[in-house]
């Protein structure tokens, strides 16, 4: 709306309840905090139709006034909270070096600065410590960093580095993940703010991996002492697009339930050891390039198989856990914004056992993303149980669905994915037949981790 | 007494440096076209159509149309709705 705003037309948008926070974060985000909203008590989306419209009758005075005066903000108080800005160093007193601790954690908590952990102290020596890890200077801007479009700096993404327990040679890594949510353009303002619980996932390659210690095998994405490096780095990237880029839960990250995956999610390819040309060779870049890629992954699934031994029956068992997320539906729904061809994906992350019976039996990474797609079975009947309640939810290319009888709709199932390069492929992992399959909001983001120090 | 030093994580936000006005209203609806802008969230649609039903009983010549964005809505739609009306209503969130 503010689009239309600056165009000189007026406008009001109408925002269900639970959303009063979010639509003003995002009217200050687009530089217009005085856009007018109104607000209907209960989410569209979850009440009965006759339900929604007849509570909207009550905006009507709100709606008109919103068009027809000046500057009027019904709902939103048009003004940035003191904890959503930037400010000078900040001094805590206390008793001893203990208690000042805690009189900071407990303030940049409530304030919403943190993941709820106790954080690190970002002291002027330690941000300083912390920016030896890179060649840019402090207040060089990476850029604008969504969903609220903050201005992220080397210097603020050092400051959340050292909140989340990082290293100065995790710094790069950090600021080529800001680099990588930016080279997203608007879908990750879309899945960085919306009710599925899309948790910034970052996946590292090349030499940096081993040259930063980070773990690829047993645990890889989970916690304990083996993953020292990947806990930080995902830590320090949430923390990174809470503060510089205002990714506040509740605010600009309306997560519905919410996912565990937000404290910190963070897996890595082996730098040698995987049976094929590494993901971000994949992506096209060098095999001695040290890259980052990050996606919004909305769930995982575990795609277990200890009783194939094949190829076929492996990837058989892989498939059945690759359908019927909500992350699918932009096949049959409105078509992806950003990639109208490309649609909605999975990022399969394969064991190290699955992927070698893969490759021993002479599958290419392509000949298992084909077999992949081929098997990811979406019930015909489930995408018409959903078309009869909302018939504008199929796209006109899927309508010949509502044709099929019961019968006909029971035994028709259809690849999830628009095509099998939806379907990317990771191996990382300890021994054991278990692989993942993660949903994405979107293809991951790759971008080459640089200006490293030393 | 022991006191700590720490640096503000949180960034400026590009809407602050910014900041723009919102548009000049009107005084009345009185026969003017009314976008509704929708979001393309399931049952926003119903809403838009009601406001647009109570806005043409209220105002003399009012007439409202439906367009049908998405998240975000393409700037081809809003170009077009921009051209075709003189004040909006829109649906945004879930």
């Amino acid at each position: 709306m503010i689009y239309i705003e600056k165009a000189g037309k007026p406008t009001v948008s109408i925002a269900s309840g639970g959303f009063e926070d979010d639509s003003e974060a995002s009217a200050r985000a687009f530089g217009m905090p005085e856009v007018p909203f109104v607000v209907v008590p209960d989410v569209v989306t979850s009440v009965p139709p006759e339900r929604s419209v007849a509570q909207v009758s009550e905006q009507l005075e709100g709606i008109v006034r919103a068009l027809t005066t000046p500057s009027v903000s019904p709902s939103g108080n048009g003004h940035l909270r003191a904890e959503r800005l930037p400010g000078p160093p900040m001094i805590f007193q206390g008793e001893d070096a203990f208690d000042a601790l805690d009189q900071f954690n407990k303030t940049f908590l409530d304030n919403g600065w943190g993941d709820g952990f106790p954080l690190i102290a970002p002291t002027p020596e330690r941000v300083e410590r912390m920016m030896r890890g890179t060649t840019r200077a402090a207040d060089d801007v990476v850029g604008i960093l969504p969903p609220g479009m903050g201005i992220a700096t080397v210097q603020g993404i050092a400051i959340t580095a050292v909140m989340a327990g990082c290293e100065p040679e995790h710094l790069p890594v950090l600021i080529a993940g800001a680099e990588a949510v930016i080279q997203m353009g608007g879908r990750a303002r879309q899945w960085l703010m919306s009710t599925s619980s899309d948790a910034p996932f970052m996946l590292i390659n090349g030499p940096i991996v081993d040259e930063l210690g980070m773990n690829t095998g047993a645990c890889t994405i989970g916690p304990g002492q083996q993953s020292r490096v990947n806990i930080v780095l995902g830590r320090g990237l949430r923390l990174m697009l809470m503060n510089q880029g205002h990714n506040y839960p509740t605010e600009m990250d309306m997560d519905t339930i919410g996912s565990p995956s937000k404290f910190s999610f963070c897996g890595a390819e082996p730098v040698n050891g995987g049976p094929w040309v590494p993901f971000h060779v994949t992506k096209g870049y060098l095999p001695k390039s040290s890259t980052i890629s990050v996606a919004g992954v909305s769930a995982t699934r575990d795609a277990a198989d200890t009783n194939n031994f094949t190829p076929d029956g492996i990837l058989g068992s892989i498939s059945g856990s690759l359908g019927g997320g909500g992350y699918t539906s932009y096949r049959w729904s409105d078509p992806d914004p950003y990639d109208p061809a490309g649609g909605s994906g999975v990022l399969v992350v394969l064991c190290p056992d699955h992927a070698n019976v893969c490759a021993d039996a002479g599958w290419s990474k392509e000949m298992v993303q084909d077999f992949l797609w081929g098997h990811s079975k979406t019930s015909a009947a489930g995408i018409r149980g959903r078309a009869k309640v909302n018939p504008d939810f199929l796209l006109p290319s899927w309508r010949w669905l509502l044709n099929l009888s019961p019968e006909e709709a029971a035994r028709t199932a259809l690849p999830g994915f628009n095509r099998p390069d939806r379907i990317e492929i990771a191996v990382f992992g300890g021994a054991g037949g278990k692989s993942q399959v993660m949903g994405l909001n979107g293809p991951t983001s790759t971008i080459e981790i640089k200006d490293r120090a030393g | 007494m022991y006191e700590l030093e720490v640096q503000n994580p949180v960034a400026a936000l590009q809407g602050t440096d910014a900041r723009f006005d919102v548009a000049p209203r009107p005084d009345s609806l009185d026969g003017l076209k009314i976008g509704l802008i929708w979001n393309r969230k399931r049952g926003g649609d119903g809403v838009l159509k009601r406001v647009g039903e109570m806005l043409e009983a209220r105002y003399e010549g009012a007439e409202a149309r439906l367009y049908k964005g998405g998240i975000p809505t393409p700037t081809g739609v809003l170009d077009k709705a921009i051209e075709e009306c003189d004040v909006f209503v829109g649906s945004t969130s879930d």
